[in-house]
């Protein structure tokens, strides 16, 4: 058997001073985490009362923490332990928790800790641990096989061992400490223009009686906080500073009677007079002179710098001629990103051409921002390349040009020559546009079948599979319109 | 007679030597130079990562036992609970996403300035003689409370059957008295080496 114990009271001794306990029913982690077990708490209880401790009823104790709201039996914050100990009469509260309780356990541990009443620290505590096989007998001849009788052996130790170690609780100061605690604040909303209101929800205990008067302030701005009807909640409306920027919230509780209290700094709201930066980030595409080029889709993602909250945003497409061809509008946060397909609020594709999308956000604190953004769709297929040929000093070449209204450029190009019976006789290929393509005298005869191939940097594909050269000894357009076979990648 | 005695002499100093256990190797990593002074801490609950669930609470438990054991004054773990709950944080989101202001709050609400953070990386049990025993892998964190940094952090691996002396005795079965041991040692280890006062 291990026995580890601590104790900053007074050295053993003297003779036992009972004083009174309260014991938080035993928290039992054998199974579960918030596991009790209320045998073993008795089984204290009784052992307690054994060495001259008073010990109050249970019952009173399960009531008080189902009347707090205390849920776990392991620990308890210093003010519900100071709050108990009050309420209930107590000079100390015991927490224990055992590990080890199910009939196939062979060790047990209990962890005890004494809390003084009157500060809520902790003065005295006991770590047991023992296994089945600490204490066997020579041979085995009659060893212990029953948790229970350990359970039993143990929680008579840890009360023998309080009652040896600490007969008397110390003496504490407590001239230092608060009878209010903050259990939580809540400020609505966090941002605000200079001068707005600000909502305050406080939850306040208190050892003793409730304050007469509870006072937030902020900036030179003060408010009164009201009991809501929810225990312990007290809400008030505060006017915010003006300056932009962080500003705290401090709070003061004043008794009438006796005396008052503050604490600095509960909670801060910040002042934004002026929006954040809204920026767009387009990705899927690609960037031609000032406008946005896409295919398939676009995708989409704002971003506001400082960060802020947004309680409105609204996403509208507007054509050449500024008619508003697609809008939607959202009463929420930001999203991180978004898809816009180039389509209107019909779910029908827009024509190829150039657009407007303005992005508008409104954050919480009432600011409205806004950035446009050029794009350009193209999502059919497009003539590229228009295809001429020149003879030159017996030389005899193809001109390649792109397109008058061809906005993205090409991406790379192949170019086929071959004879009627369908015989390869020249090819090629290059990278942009305009490109000049000399073909070789042997190889140039009328009647040549052209075939090409471009795909441009959006990836569409554009296909001219059947131009003749039918004279060769003048310059002539080739082909431009005719027979062309386009086709998108579909990724 | 005298070889009686002579055994009688044997057999108490082998039982003498079992409450001198064996020291097990500590890995530590100093982060500061400088000793530093612990006024007032809290022992964060120990995260498991073991098959035997709940020996994290206990563990917690037993580590601010020695922290007391050896003078430490020890905030109570469920203010910074409250404290934490203010701030819509939780306890295990404290050491990774708090910032040091956060800290520095709650140094100044607790009135700490050191924090004890620690991990149960692993739990075997080991057949020895016909015994199972435990064998626990811990890591154990002294953090600076004034802005979350590290000051010492330790590896330690032990097992029961380190502490054994002679026949029987001086074996540790249970898991809790063997944290005990490894905590108790590893603070020890940090006074020892001069990283606390």
């Amino acid at each position: 058997m291990a026995l580890f114990s601590y104790c900053c009271g007074l050295a053993g001794g003297q003779p036992a001073l009972a004083y009174r306990i309260a014991l938080l029913p035993v928290a039992d982690i054998t199974l579960e985490r918030n596991g009790v077990n209320f045998a073993i708490t008795e089984q204290l209880i009784t052992r307690l009362r054994n060495h001259g401790f008073e010990v109050i009823d249970e019952q009173a104790v399960r009531a008080y923490m189902v009347e707090q709201g205390l849920r776990h039996c392991g620990e308890i914050s210093s003010f519900a332990c100071r709050k108990l100990a009050s309420n209930l009469q107590v000079d100390a509260l015991l927490l224990t928790t055992i590990l080890g309780t199910d009939r196939a356990a062979r060790q047990v541990t209990i962890v005890s800790t004494l809390l003084h009443g009157k500060n809520g620290q902790a003065v005295w505590s006991t770590t047991q641990a023992i296994h089945l096989n600490d204490k066997q007998p020579l041979f085995g001849i009659g060893a212990t096989t029953d948790i229970g009788k350990v359970h039993s052996r143990v929680l008579q130790t840890v009360a023998a061992q309080l009652h040896k170690q600490l007969p008397q609780l110390p003496q504490v100061d407590t001239r230092a400490l608060s009878t209010a605690q903050i259990i939580d604040v809540h400020i609505s909303p966090e941002i605000v223009q200079g001068g707005a209101p600000i909502t305050c929800r406080v939850k306040l205990d208190f050892i003793g009686p409730a304050p007469d008067s509870i006072l937030v302030t902020s900036a030179n701005h003060k408010a009164t906080l009201q009991r809501s009807p929810i225990p312990n909640l007290y809400v008030g409306t505060i006017t915010s500073a003006t300056s932009t920027g962080r500003h705290t919230i401090d709070l003061s509780l004043s008794w009438l009677s006796s005396h008052q209290q503050s604490v600095d700094r509960i909670c801060a709201y910040s002042v934004a007079n002026e929006p954040a930066n809204l920026s767009l980030d387009l990705r899927s595409g690609l960037h031609i002179g000032d406008s946005y080029a896409f295919r398939e889709s676009i995708k989409i993602a704002p971003k506001l710098e400082p960060p802020r909250p947004v309680d409105m945003w609204s996403f509208t497409v507007y054509n050449k001629n500024n008619d508003k061809v697609f809008y939607e509008q959202q009463f929420s946060d930001m999203p991180l990103e978004m898809r816009w397909r180039g389509n209107d609020n019909n779910m029908r594709r827009l024509d190829n051409g150039n657009y407007t999308l303005q992005f508008f956000t409104r954050d919480i604190a009432g600011n409205e921002a806004v950035v446009t953004s050029k794009l350009y769709l193209q999502n059919t297929d497009m003539e590229m390349v228009s295809i001429h040929q020149n003879v030159d000093d017996g030389s005899y070449q193809l001109e390649l040009l792109p397109a008058e209204d061809l906005q993205v450029p090409v991406d790379n190009w192949s170019l086929t020559l071959e004879t009627p019976q369908g015989d390869i006789v020249f090819t090629t290929k290059g990278y942009q546009l305009p490109a000049t393509v000399e073909i070789p005298a042997d190889v140039a005869q009328p009647g040549l079948i052209c075939q090409f191939s471009a795909l441009d940097k959006l990836g569409n594909h554009y296909d001219i599979a059947d131009a003749r050269l039918e004279t060769i000894d003048s310059s002539s357009m080739l082909a431009q319109l005719h027979s062309q076979q386009n086709w998108q990648v579909d990724f | 007679m005298s070889g009686y005695i002579a055994k009688i002499t044997v057999l108490a100093l082998l039982l003498c030597n079992a409450s001198c256990a064996p020291e097990k190797t500590l890995t530590s990593i100093m982060i500061h130079g400088d000793s530093f002074k612990i006024e007032r801490l809290v022992v964060l609950p120990f995260s498991n990562k073991s098959k035997e669930k709940q020996l994290d609470i206990v563990a917690t438990r037993i580590c601010e036992n020695v922290c007391k054991r050896r003078g430490y004054q020890l905030s109570n773990v469920a203010d910074l609970r409250i404290f934490l709950q203010r701030k819509q944080l939780f306890i295990s989101q404290l050491t990774e996403q708090s910032t040091a202001e956060v800290f520095k709050e709650i140094s100044k609400e607790l009135r700490i300035n050191a924090m004890i953070k620690g991990k149960i990386l692993a739990l075997n049990y080991i057949k020895v003689q016909g015994e199972a025993l435990p064998e626990i892998t811990l890591q154990l964190d002294l953090l600076n409370a004034q802005d979350g940094t590290t000051i010492v952090r330790s590896f330690v691996d032990s097992s029961g059957e380190d502490y054994r002396t002679v026949l029987r005795f001086g074996v540790v079965r249970t898991p809790t008295q063997l944290l005990e041991i490894m905590i108790n040692n590893t603070v020890e280890n940090w006074q020892h080496k001069g990283v606390i006062l």
